[in-house]
């Protein structure tokens, strides 16, 4: 129970905020709750650096409460409200423009500032593919964020 | 973290980390939610099997959250035991406690009418509730729980002394209906019937 304690004191509230980063705030509550719920029960497994492996726990019990809502929610309900970048418009633009997989490695490294190391641990792959994952989510938000460039509209007035 | 895409991303984060907090005293709770002895001074009722004057009537653990596995597991995981006491319903709030095998009091609620608001958790600081410094067990996002003799209302305070959540105590059982979520109030407050502070606590993750 004290290693339990730790973990949740120490750790707590880098959950919330990874959860916050994901999540509608009306979740954000029940699934940090859940993640602790695991934690408890799985004491026993959590690792000596317990950071990744509770973001690893947040990502799955999202995943669940969004499928489990989706069950219940009219058509029309915004079930996922990912928080975009903030203050950066052109950024959060781009950003939006990437798969759920390239926007999460990106979240954990740039967010969470965990290592691409750390980061598989949470997505539960191995090292090189997260590297690689990460490698190729970059180049597409700088792509992305090019491509934005280009279609910027011209200063109203400009004549020729 | 050079890069300047991950840089400028960086600096978007719409929820920047906060300042670590780990120099904060021991956690408080052990939360979960939809988620050791200690002796009882003679002055909080030493006689009463939860140090408070609501003795409550028994009801088998298993049945205090029914359909909340989870819950349930968790109920066991912290030793609860094969009963827990149903203290009462405020505000449509069922609040049931027990000491676990440990000694430390665990609380259990129940809103009968929400699929989510639904909890337990379990004291760990020593002495624990009920104790001079500690006259009040809540949940840390919403100001339900029980509270010492003598507690005539408690009140969730931010870093600035802001009340920001109160809520009167009957039969020794608070429940408000305001849900301030986690983090928000840093501490909690017991007070008497005259609003003098009794206990000023400090919440895990406040």
């Amino acid at each position: 129970m004290q290693r339990f304690e730790r973990i949740y004191a120490e750790h707590v509230d880098a959950v919330r905020a990874y959860v916050r980063r994901r999540a509608p705030e009306s979740l954000v509550e029940d699934v940090v709750a859940d993640v602790f719920v695991v934690c408890l029960r799985r004491i026993d497994d959590v690792p000596r650096s317990p950071l990744p492996w509770l973001y690893g726990v947040a990502r799955k019990t999202l995943a669940n409460e969004r499928r489990k809502r989706s069950h219940v929610a009219a058509p029309t309900t915004a079930l996922a409200v990912e928080p975009p970048p903030a203050g950066d418009s052109s950024l959060a633009a781009a950003f939006g423009t990437l798969s759920d997989a390239d926007r999460e490695i990106l979240r954990l490294v740039a967010w969470e500032g965990l290592s691409t190391r750390e980061a598989a641990r949470v997505l539960d792959c191995s090292h090189v593919a997260a590297r690689v994952r990460f490698h190729r989510a970059k180049t597409r938000l700088r792509a992305a964020l090019d491509g934005a460039a280009s279609f910027r509209p011209e200063p109203k007035g400009a004549m020729r | 973290m050079t890069d300047t895409v991950i840089a400028r991303l960086a600096a978007a984060n719409p929820v920047p980390t906060e300042p670590s907090k780990r120099r904060r005293r021991r956690s408080r709770y052990v939360l979960v939610l939809a988620a050791a002895a200690a002796l009882v001074p003679a002055a909080f009722a030493a006689d009463h099997l939860l140090g408070i004057s609501n003795d409550g009537t028994p009801v088998p653990t298993g049945d205090v959250l029914p359909g909340q596995s989870q819950l349930d597991q968790a109920l066991q995981e912290m030793q609860v035991g094969e009963t827990m006491q149903l203290l009462g319903t405020v505000n449509g709030v069922r609040i049931y406690a027990a000491r676990n095998a440990a000694g430390h009091i665990c609380l259990a609620i129940d809103h009968v009418a929400q699929t989510y608001e639904k909890g337990v958790l379990c004291d760990l600081n020593e002495p624990g509730f009920p104790s001079p410094g500690e006259q009040a067990l809540t949940f840390p996002g919403r100001l339900q729980g029980i509270a010492a003799d003598g507690v005539a209302a408690v009140a969730f305070v931010d870093d600035n002394g802001n009340v920001l959540d109160s809520t009167p105590v009957t039969d020794n059982l608070f429940a408000s209906g305001t849900r301030i979520g986690l983090g928000a109030a840093a501490y909690v407050e017991a007070r008497d019937a005259n609003g003098n502070v009794l206990a000023k606590q400090k919440l895990a993750g406040g």
